[in-house]
């Protein structure tokens, strides 16, 4: 009788093993924060409050007016001036792990301590994604249908919108990925020079792994992030000054902790209940997102995917 | 304040984390489309957006919401947040543990269909337009002065404008032109009827040919 897989297992051969590598699910993990387009209003630390408030000032909004007469008396005119108010709150995640577990890991992408920690900075700044896709729905105006394809039409509508508003450049903007092809269908059918600029490597290297492309002078980012109901999603287009953030940077603990601030509103440290065998490694970002003025941005309605 | 109102403890448990809740908000004069509600019947329309009821997006704290809800009612928007408008439109579903929580926010007309790690949504269509007429009929949302609706106006005439130019012999073009066409005109009247409805004239019956009299044929 011949020697064969099936008579060796389980003693000998095993029905299955993992593999070596441990794959990553598939996942969009580009974001925008490091881009000119959304404004970083800076740490809350040592504001006396966790809730920025963003005043506008209107310096240039009056203009000098033609006296009646020569020697009239000019009366004062009141400085137009709004606000927007920014809340900075904790985010946090903490991921824990056996010492059995950890023992067995077989290093490389297995799951580990030193696994979670680095996923947790990705985590972190998709966090914020999803919190600049929720603020777009704030924009006043909207261009595009609920449940009608993105077209160069639309796209174009949005342009029109923020130059109406005589918001400043550059514009960019967030597509969902269904609005993305959209967009790149319907700009199959258009004729005369209109032209979509695909991303080269170039490109990539200066504005990192989401920005897809450039069409009529706006960058395009695409996000998995963007807003979605059952009929349409949400995505946004807007110049530089529509959405801010405000951070705050945990101060570092006096307790002989494994702690490091891995940027200024994100801190990752590692703890251990040792009575349970048990490590954790927690994330503490301190962060909050908004629409800081509507005229300088744009949402773009089109249909769910 | 709470607002979940509607057990769906018989529904699946979503095989994802659960998110921020969230209430709709209409935008007093810039949220406007003008919707074929039925054949022939068109009705301008509030477009439903949504309220995240979610800490740091848009000056919402952990402990309050109210910073938020001053910045869009500057912006002019109306948040729908009377508890019994919520619980014409929202319901809770479960859905696996996450940082942010257990629960799942969906409209009410909006069923989830799961499928593996995937979750489908299935819309009842005429449950949702009929939310957004109701809106509009019971007063909770006011039509804006024309004048707001003529920005919608000019960037549906301006792209039937470009269509027209483009559209020559392409049938497929014509089609589309005829039906944007169509519906500029249809938003352009109801514009104009005082409660932003407006139905079309049905073209008149073909009148019955008159027989030749025998006078007449002689």
């Amino acid at each position: 009788m011949a020697t064969t897989h099936a008579t060796l297992e389980t003693d000998l051969r095993m029905a299955s093993r993992l593999a070596l590598d441990v794959l990553t699910i598939l996942q969009d993990t580009a974001d925008i924060l490091d881009t000119e387009y959304i404004v970083n209003l800076g740490s809350v630390n040592g504001l006396g409050s966790d809730t920025m408030q963003v005043g506008f000032a209107g310096y240039a909004n009056d203009h000098l007016a033609a006296t009646a007469a020569e020697t009239t008396d000019v009366s004062a005119t009141a400085l137009t001036d709004t606000s927007v108010s920014v809340a900075v709150v904790r985010h946090a995640l903490r991921r824990d792990i056996s010492d059995l577990a950890e023992l067995t890991s077989r290093g490389g992408n297995d799951v580990s301590l030193q696994a979670f920690a680095n996923s947790l900075v990705t985590a972190a700044r998709l966090g914020v994604m999803d919190d600049i896709a929720a603020a777009i729905d704030s924009f006043t105006s909207a261009v595009g249908s609920t449940g009608v394809d993105l077209s160069v039409d639309t796209w174009m509508s949005a342009c029109y919108q923020l130059e109406l508003n005589s918001a400043t450049g550059p514009f960019v903007a967030l597509l969902a990925p269904r609005a993305l092809a959209d967009l790149q269908e319907s700009i199959r059918s258009e004729t005369g020079p209109t032209q979509y600029i695909a991303a080269t490597q170039d490109m990539l290297n200066i504005k990192g792994q989401g920005f897809q492309g450039q069409f009529a002078g706006v960058d395009i980012y695409r996000s998995a992030y963007i807003d979605a109901t059952a009929a349409d999603v949400k995505s946004g287009m807007w110049g530089r000054g529509a959405i801010g953030w405000a951070t705050g940077t945990v101060p570092p603990p006096r307790a002989n902790a494994a702690f490091a601030n891995v940027t200024d509103w994100l801190a990752i440290e590692f703890d251990r209940d040792a009575s349970a065998a048990i490590s954790e490694v927690v994330a503490h970002a301190y962060y909050g997102v908004a629409v800081l003025e509507q005229a300088r941005g744009v949402e773009i309605l089109s249909d769910a995917p | 304040m709470s607002y979940e109102v509607e057990d769906q403890s018989h529904l699946p448990t979503l095989p994802r984390k659960g998110g921020y809740p969230w209430l709709l908000k209409v935008h007093k004069t810039q949220g406007w489309e003008c919707v074929e509600v039925a054949p022939g019947e068109w009705e301008w329309l509030p477009r439903l957006r949504r309220f995240h009821q979610r800490p740091g997006v848009n000056g919402h704290t952990a402990r309050s919401g109210n910073l938020a809800k001053v910045n869009d009612q500057n912006a002019g928007f109306l948040i729908l947040d009377d508890p019994r408008l919520v619980a014409k439109y929202r319901k809770v579903l479960r859905a696996q543990p996450g940082p942010a929580g257990s629960r799942a926010y969906w409209l009410a007309w909006d069923t989830p269909l799961v499928s593996g790690r995937s979750v489908a949504r299935k819309r009842d269509a005429a449950q949702a337009l009929e939310f957004r007429r109701w809106l509009v009929s019971s007063g909770t949302v006011e039509l804006p002065d024309p004048v707001h609706l003529d920005s919608a106006i000019d960037t549906m005439r301006k792209q039937v404008a470009r269509a027209t130019r483009r559209a020559g012999n392409n049938p497929h073009l014509v089609g589309k032109l005829e039906q944007d066409q169509r519906t500029l005109d249809a938003a352009r009247a109801a514009a104009k009827a005082p409660d932003g409805r407006w139905s079309e004239t049905p073209p008149e019956p073909p009148k019955p040919r008159r027989r030749t009299t025998k006078k007449e044929a002689a």
